[in-house]
């Protein structure tokens, strides 16, 4: 069956660009080749959303993390001095690397046995839902919560704006 | 399945894409004069040497303008599928729940205005 092979090969060729992406992140020397791992599997995961028909979901995976969070890392590294012949270019010891290695492991494994042993039966072929039926949900039955959104994302700006600005001199 | 010519115009415009991709840096391989100089490997070729790391500490204020940005970016998040159904919304509801959404998020536009965080130099005021 070609087209099943042919999903399969989408499917595996994503789980790849995915996992190279994570490698370099985690792997690199440098941090802003490592930032640019992170939106390899950034950009790999919001193709794993439009497999799963959710392009909307996989839209804003790019425009958000791709487009936003990325550019946030990036600053943040600005801020720091580790470049790579600084104090944490040295590798960790070998069982700080394993301890590290089977933490991160941990979640994923759980995880996925999960969804392996206990998922509920679910449709198998992904259903697109409309982006209207998303905006319809926002405006009628989760009007709160949607205006919240706003009050909570200007609360947030604003805090963090008078915490961390740089402020003028005071007499 | 046969190939359709739909499928041969797809395979098309693959390969053309990854010529296009490709035909600058095979031309830069074939008609590019080699050169080698150490000079070639600093940032401004001529001009002054440079000294120092070009990694330098930024002042924490460029931060909070991406923080910034990142918030506004949430916010279209949640306008756009709002933005999808409003068109078949009847009536001013709509509009008034659009309404205190926006000017929410534009009472903290005047809010960091005149907090002064849109002016040089890029101190806020208390």
């Amino acid at each position: 069956m070609p087209s099943q092979s042919l999903a399969y090969a989408v499917l595996f060729g994503h789980v790849a660009f995915i996992v190279v992406g994570a490698l370099m992140t985690v792997l690199s020397q440098n941090l802003v080749r490592a930032l640019v791992g992170l939106i390899m599997t950034l950009f790999g995961v919001a193709g794993l959303f439009f497999l799963m028909s959710a392009p909307f979901i996989g839209l804003m995976q790019i425009l958000i993390y791709v487009g936003a969070v990325s550019i946030l890392i990036f600053f943040a590294i600005m801020l720091t001095q580790s470049w790579s012949s600084g104090d944490e270019a040295q590798g960790p010891s070998r069982k700080r690397a394993v301890l590290a290695s089977l933490t991160a492991l941990a979640p994923a494994l759980f995880l996925g046995l999960t969804i392996i042993f206990k998922s509920p039966p679910s449709l198998l072929v992904a259903e697109e839902t409309e982006v209207s039926a998303l905006g319809r949900f926002l405006l009628e039955p989760y009007i709160l919560p949607f205006e919240l959104i706003s009050l909570l994302l200007t609360v947030a700006m604003a805090g963090a704006v008078i915490l961390g600005f740089e402020r003028r001199k005071q007499r | 399945m046969s190939l359709s010519w739909l499928h041969m115009s797809i395979i098309i415009f693959f390969i053309s894409g990854a010529l296009f991709a490709a035909a600058p840096f095979i031309a830069s391989m074939l008609l590019a004069t080699r050169a080698k100089s150490p000079a070639l490997y600093s940032p401004y070729e001529c001009g002054m040497d440079p000294y120092g790391s070009a990694w330098t500490k930024f002042g924490i204020n460029y931060y909070f303008y991406a923080l910034l940005f990142l918030a506004f970016d949430v916010d279209v998040l949640f306008l756009f599928p709002v933005a999808t159904a409003y068109a078949d919304g009847a009536g001013l509801v709509p509009f008034v729940k659009l309404f205190i959404f926006i000017v929410i998020l534009l009472a903290s536009v005047i809010f960091f205005w005149k907090k002064g965080v849109f002016t040089w130099p890029k101190r806020i005021r208390f």
